[in-house]
């Protein structure tokens, strides 16, 4: 398996500072807005994305090249975190908590409506379950390949299919309204 | 590629086929006759298009996770550090400890005086 941040790792674990650097900006951005898509709380995400980091420096002097790109080994690490989470939150909160639907009624400004529809689409994905949020999250927001995405979510690439199909269905049904207002603005 | 195929490509990706998987993509678009076929993934990937985008990460966060990568630098060196501490502690003591060594003359007068018979006169001397 190629990977392209073997050498990068590789330099971690031996202790260099700038491939530590260029690792975080090469992936920071993408597990932190991982995490945001999965919990939708930005302190939330920070925590998650920082234990990821935590872990990688950990791993990397001990990484085995050839056994999983490293990128899809934080990927993997990022979402069992946010499982952890969002478990815990199920235990402790309303499990209807933060689904819930804003009011969809029309307002007379349109900076209003826009965001009114924002946050209709993100409870529709918020409502979705964890694992077809995170594999539409992975290929569609992060657009991920098949392959890379299915091996973050320790999944063959005919199940994350499924996920993001099921996914998709439910997603059209619960913004079915909002498609023909769309049509109807548009 | 088939027709259900195609099908449950648009169904799992949308309608984009730039997230299509790349070993199907040119396969997948010969079945894209008309704007209908795509027409319901189009609509949802609009939709989704609404969804707010994450705020980038901190400056915080980036200084905070780039400050536990020296700290763990450190702690990786550290039993290497111990290690080679030990070994110059080692050299020293036993450098040390060869400066008070008994010489080689010392080491003859004991082995003298432990194994040979007394000298004539002392005996006397005592008796």
């Amino acid at each position: 398996m190629s990977d392209p941040d073997a050498d990068l790792v590789r330099r971690v674990g031996a202790g260099d500072s700038g491939a530590a650097e260029t690792l975080v900006r090469k992936h920071l951005t993408r597990i932190h807005a991982l995490a945001q898509r999965m919990l939708g709380d930005r302190a939330e995400a920070e925590d998650v994305a920082q234990e990821v980091f935590f872990r990688a420096w950990r791993e990397a002097p001990k990484w085995v090249p050839g056994r999983a790109k490293f990128e899809t080994w934080m990927h993997r690490v990022a979402l069992n975190l946010c499982y952890d989470r969002l478990r815990r939150r199920r235990e402790t909160t309303d499990p209807d908590a933060g689904i819930a639907m804003p009011d969809p009624a029309p307002g007379a400004d349109e900076m209003w409506h826009a965001q009114q529809r924002s946050q209709r689409v993100q409870s529709a994905l918020a409502a979705l379950p964890e694992r077809q949020r995170a594999a539409i999250a992975l290929c569609h927001f992060e657009e991920m390949s098949q392959a890379d995405a299915a091996a973050s979510l320790n999944l063959s690439v005919d199940a994350l299919e499924s996920l993001l199909a099921r996914g998709r269905r439910t997603l059209r049904a619960s913004l079915a309204d909002m498609k023909e207002t769309g049509r109807g603005h548009g | 590629m088939d027709r259900d195929r195609f099908e449950a490509i648009v169904a799992a990706y949308g309608a984009d086929s730039r997230r299509w998987p790349a070993g199907e993509r040119e396969a997948a678009l010969r079945f894209v006759a008309g704007d209908d076929d795509l027409a319901d993934a189009r609509a949802l990937d609009a939709l989704l298009a609404l969804a707010p985008s994450p705020p980038p990460p901190s400056d915080l966060l980036v200084a905070r996770v780039l400050r536990e990568a020296a700290r763990s630098r450190q702690s990786n060196l550290a039993p290497a550090i111990a290690l080679a501490a030990c070994m110059v502690m080692g050299v020293i003591v036993g450098f040390g400890v060869g400066l008070r060594a008994p010489s080689g003359e010392d080491v003859d007068w004991m082995l003298t005086a432990a194994f040979e018979a007394p000298d004539s006169d002392w005996i006397e001397g005592e008796l």
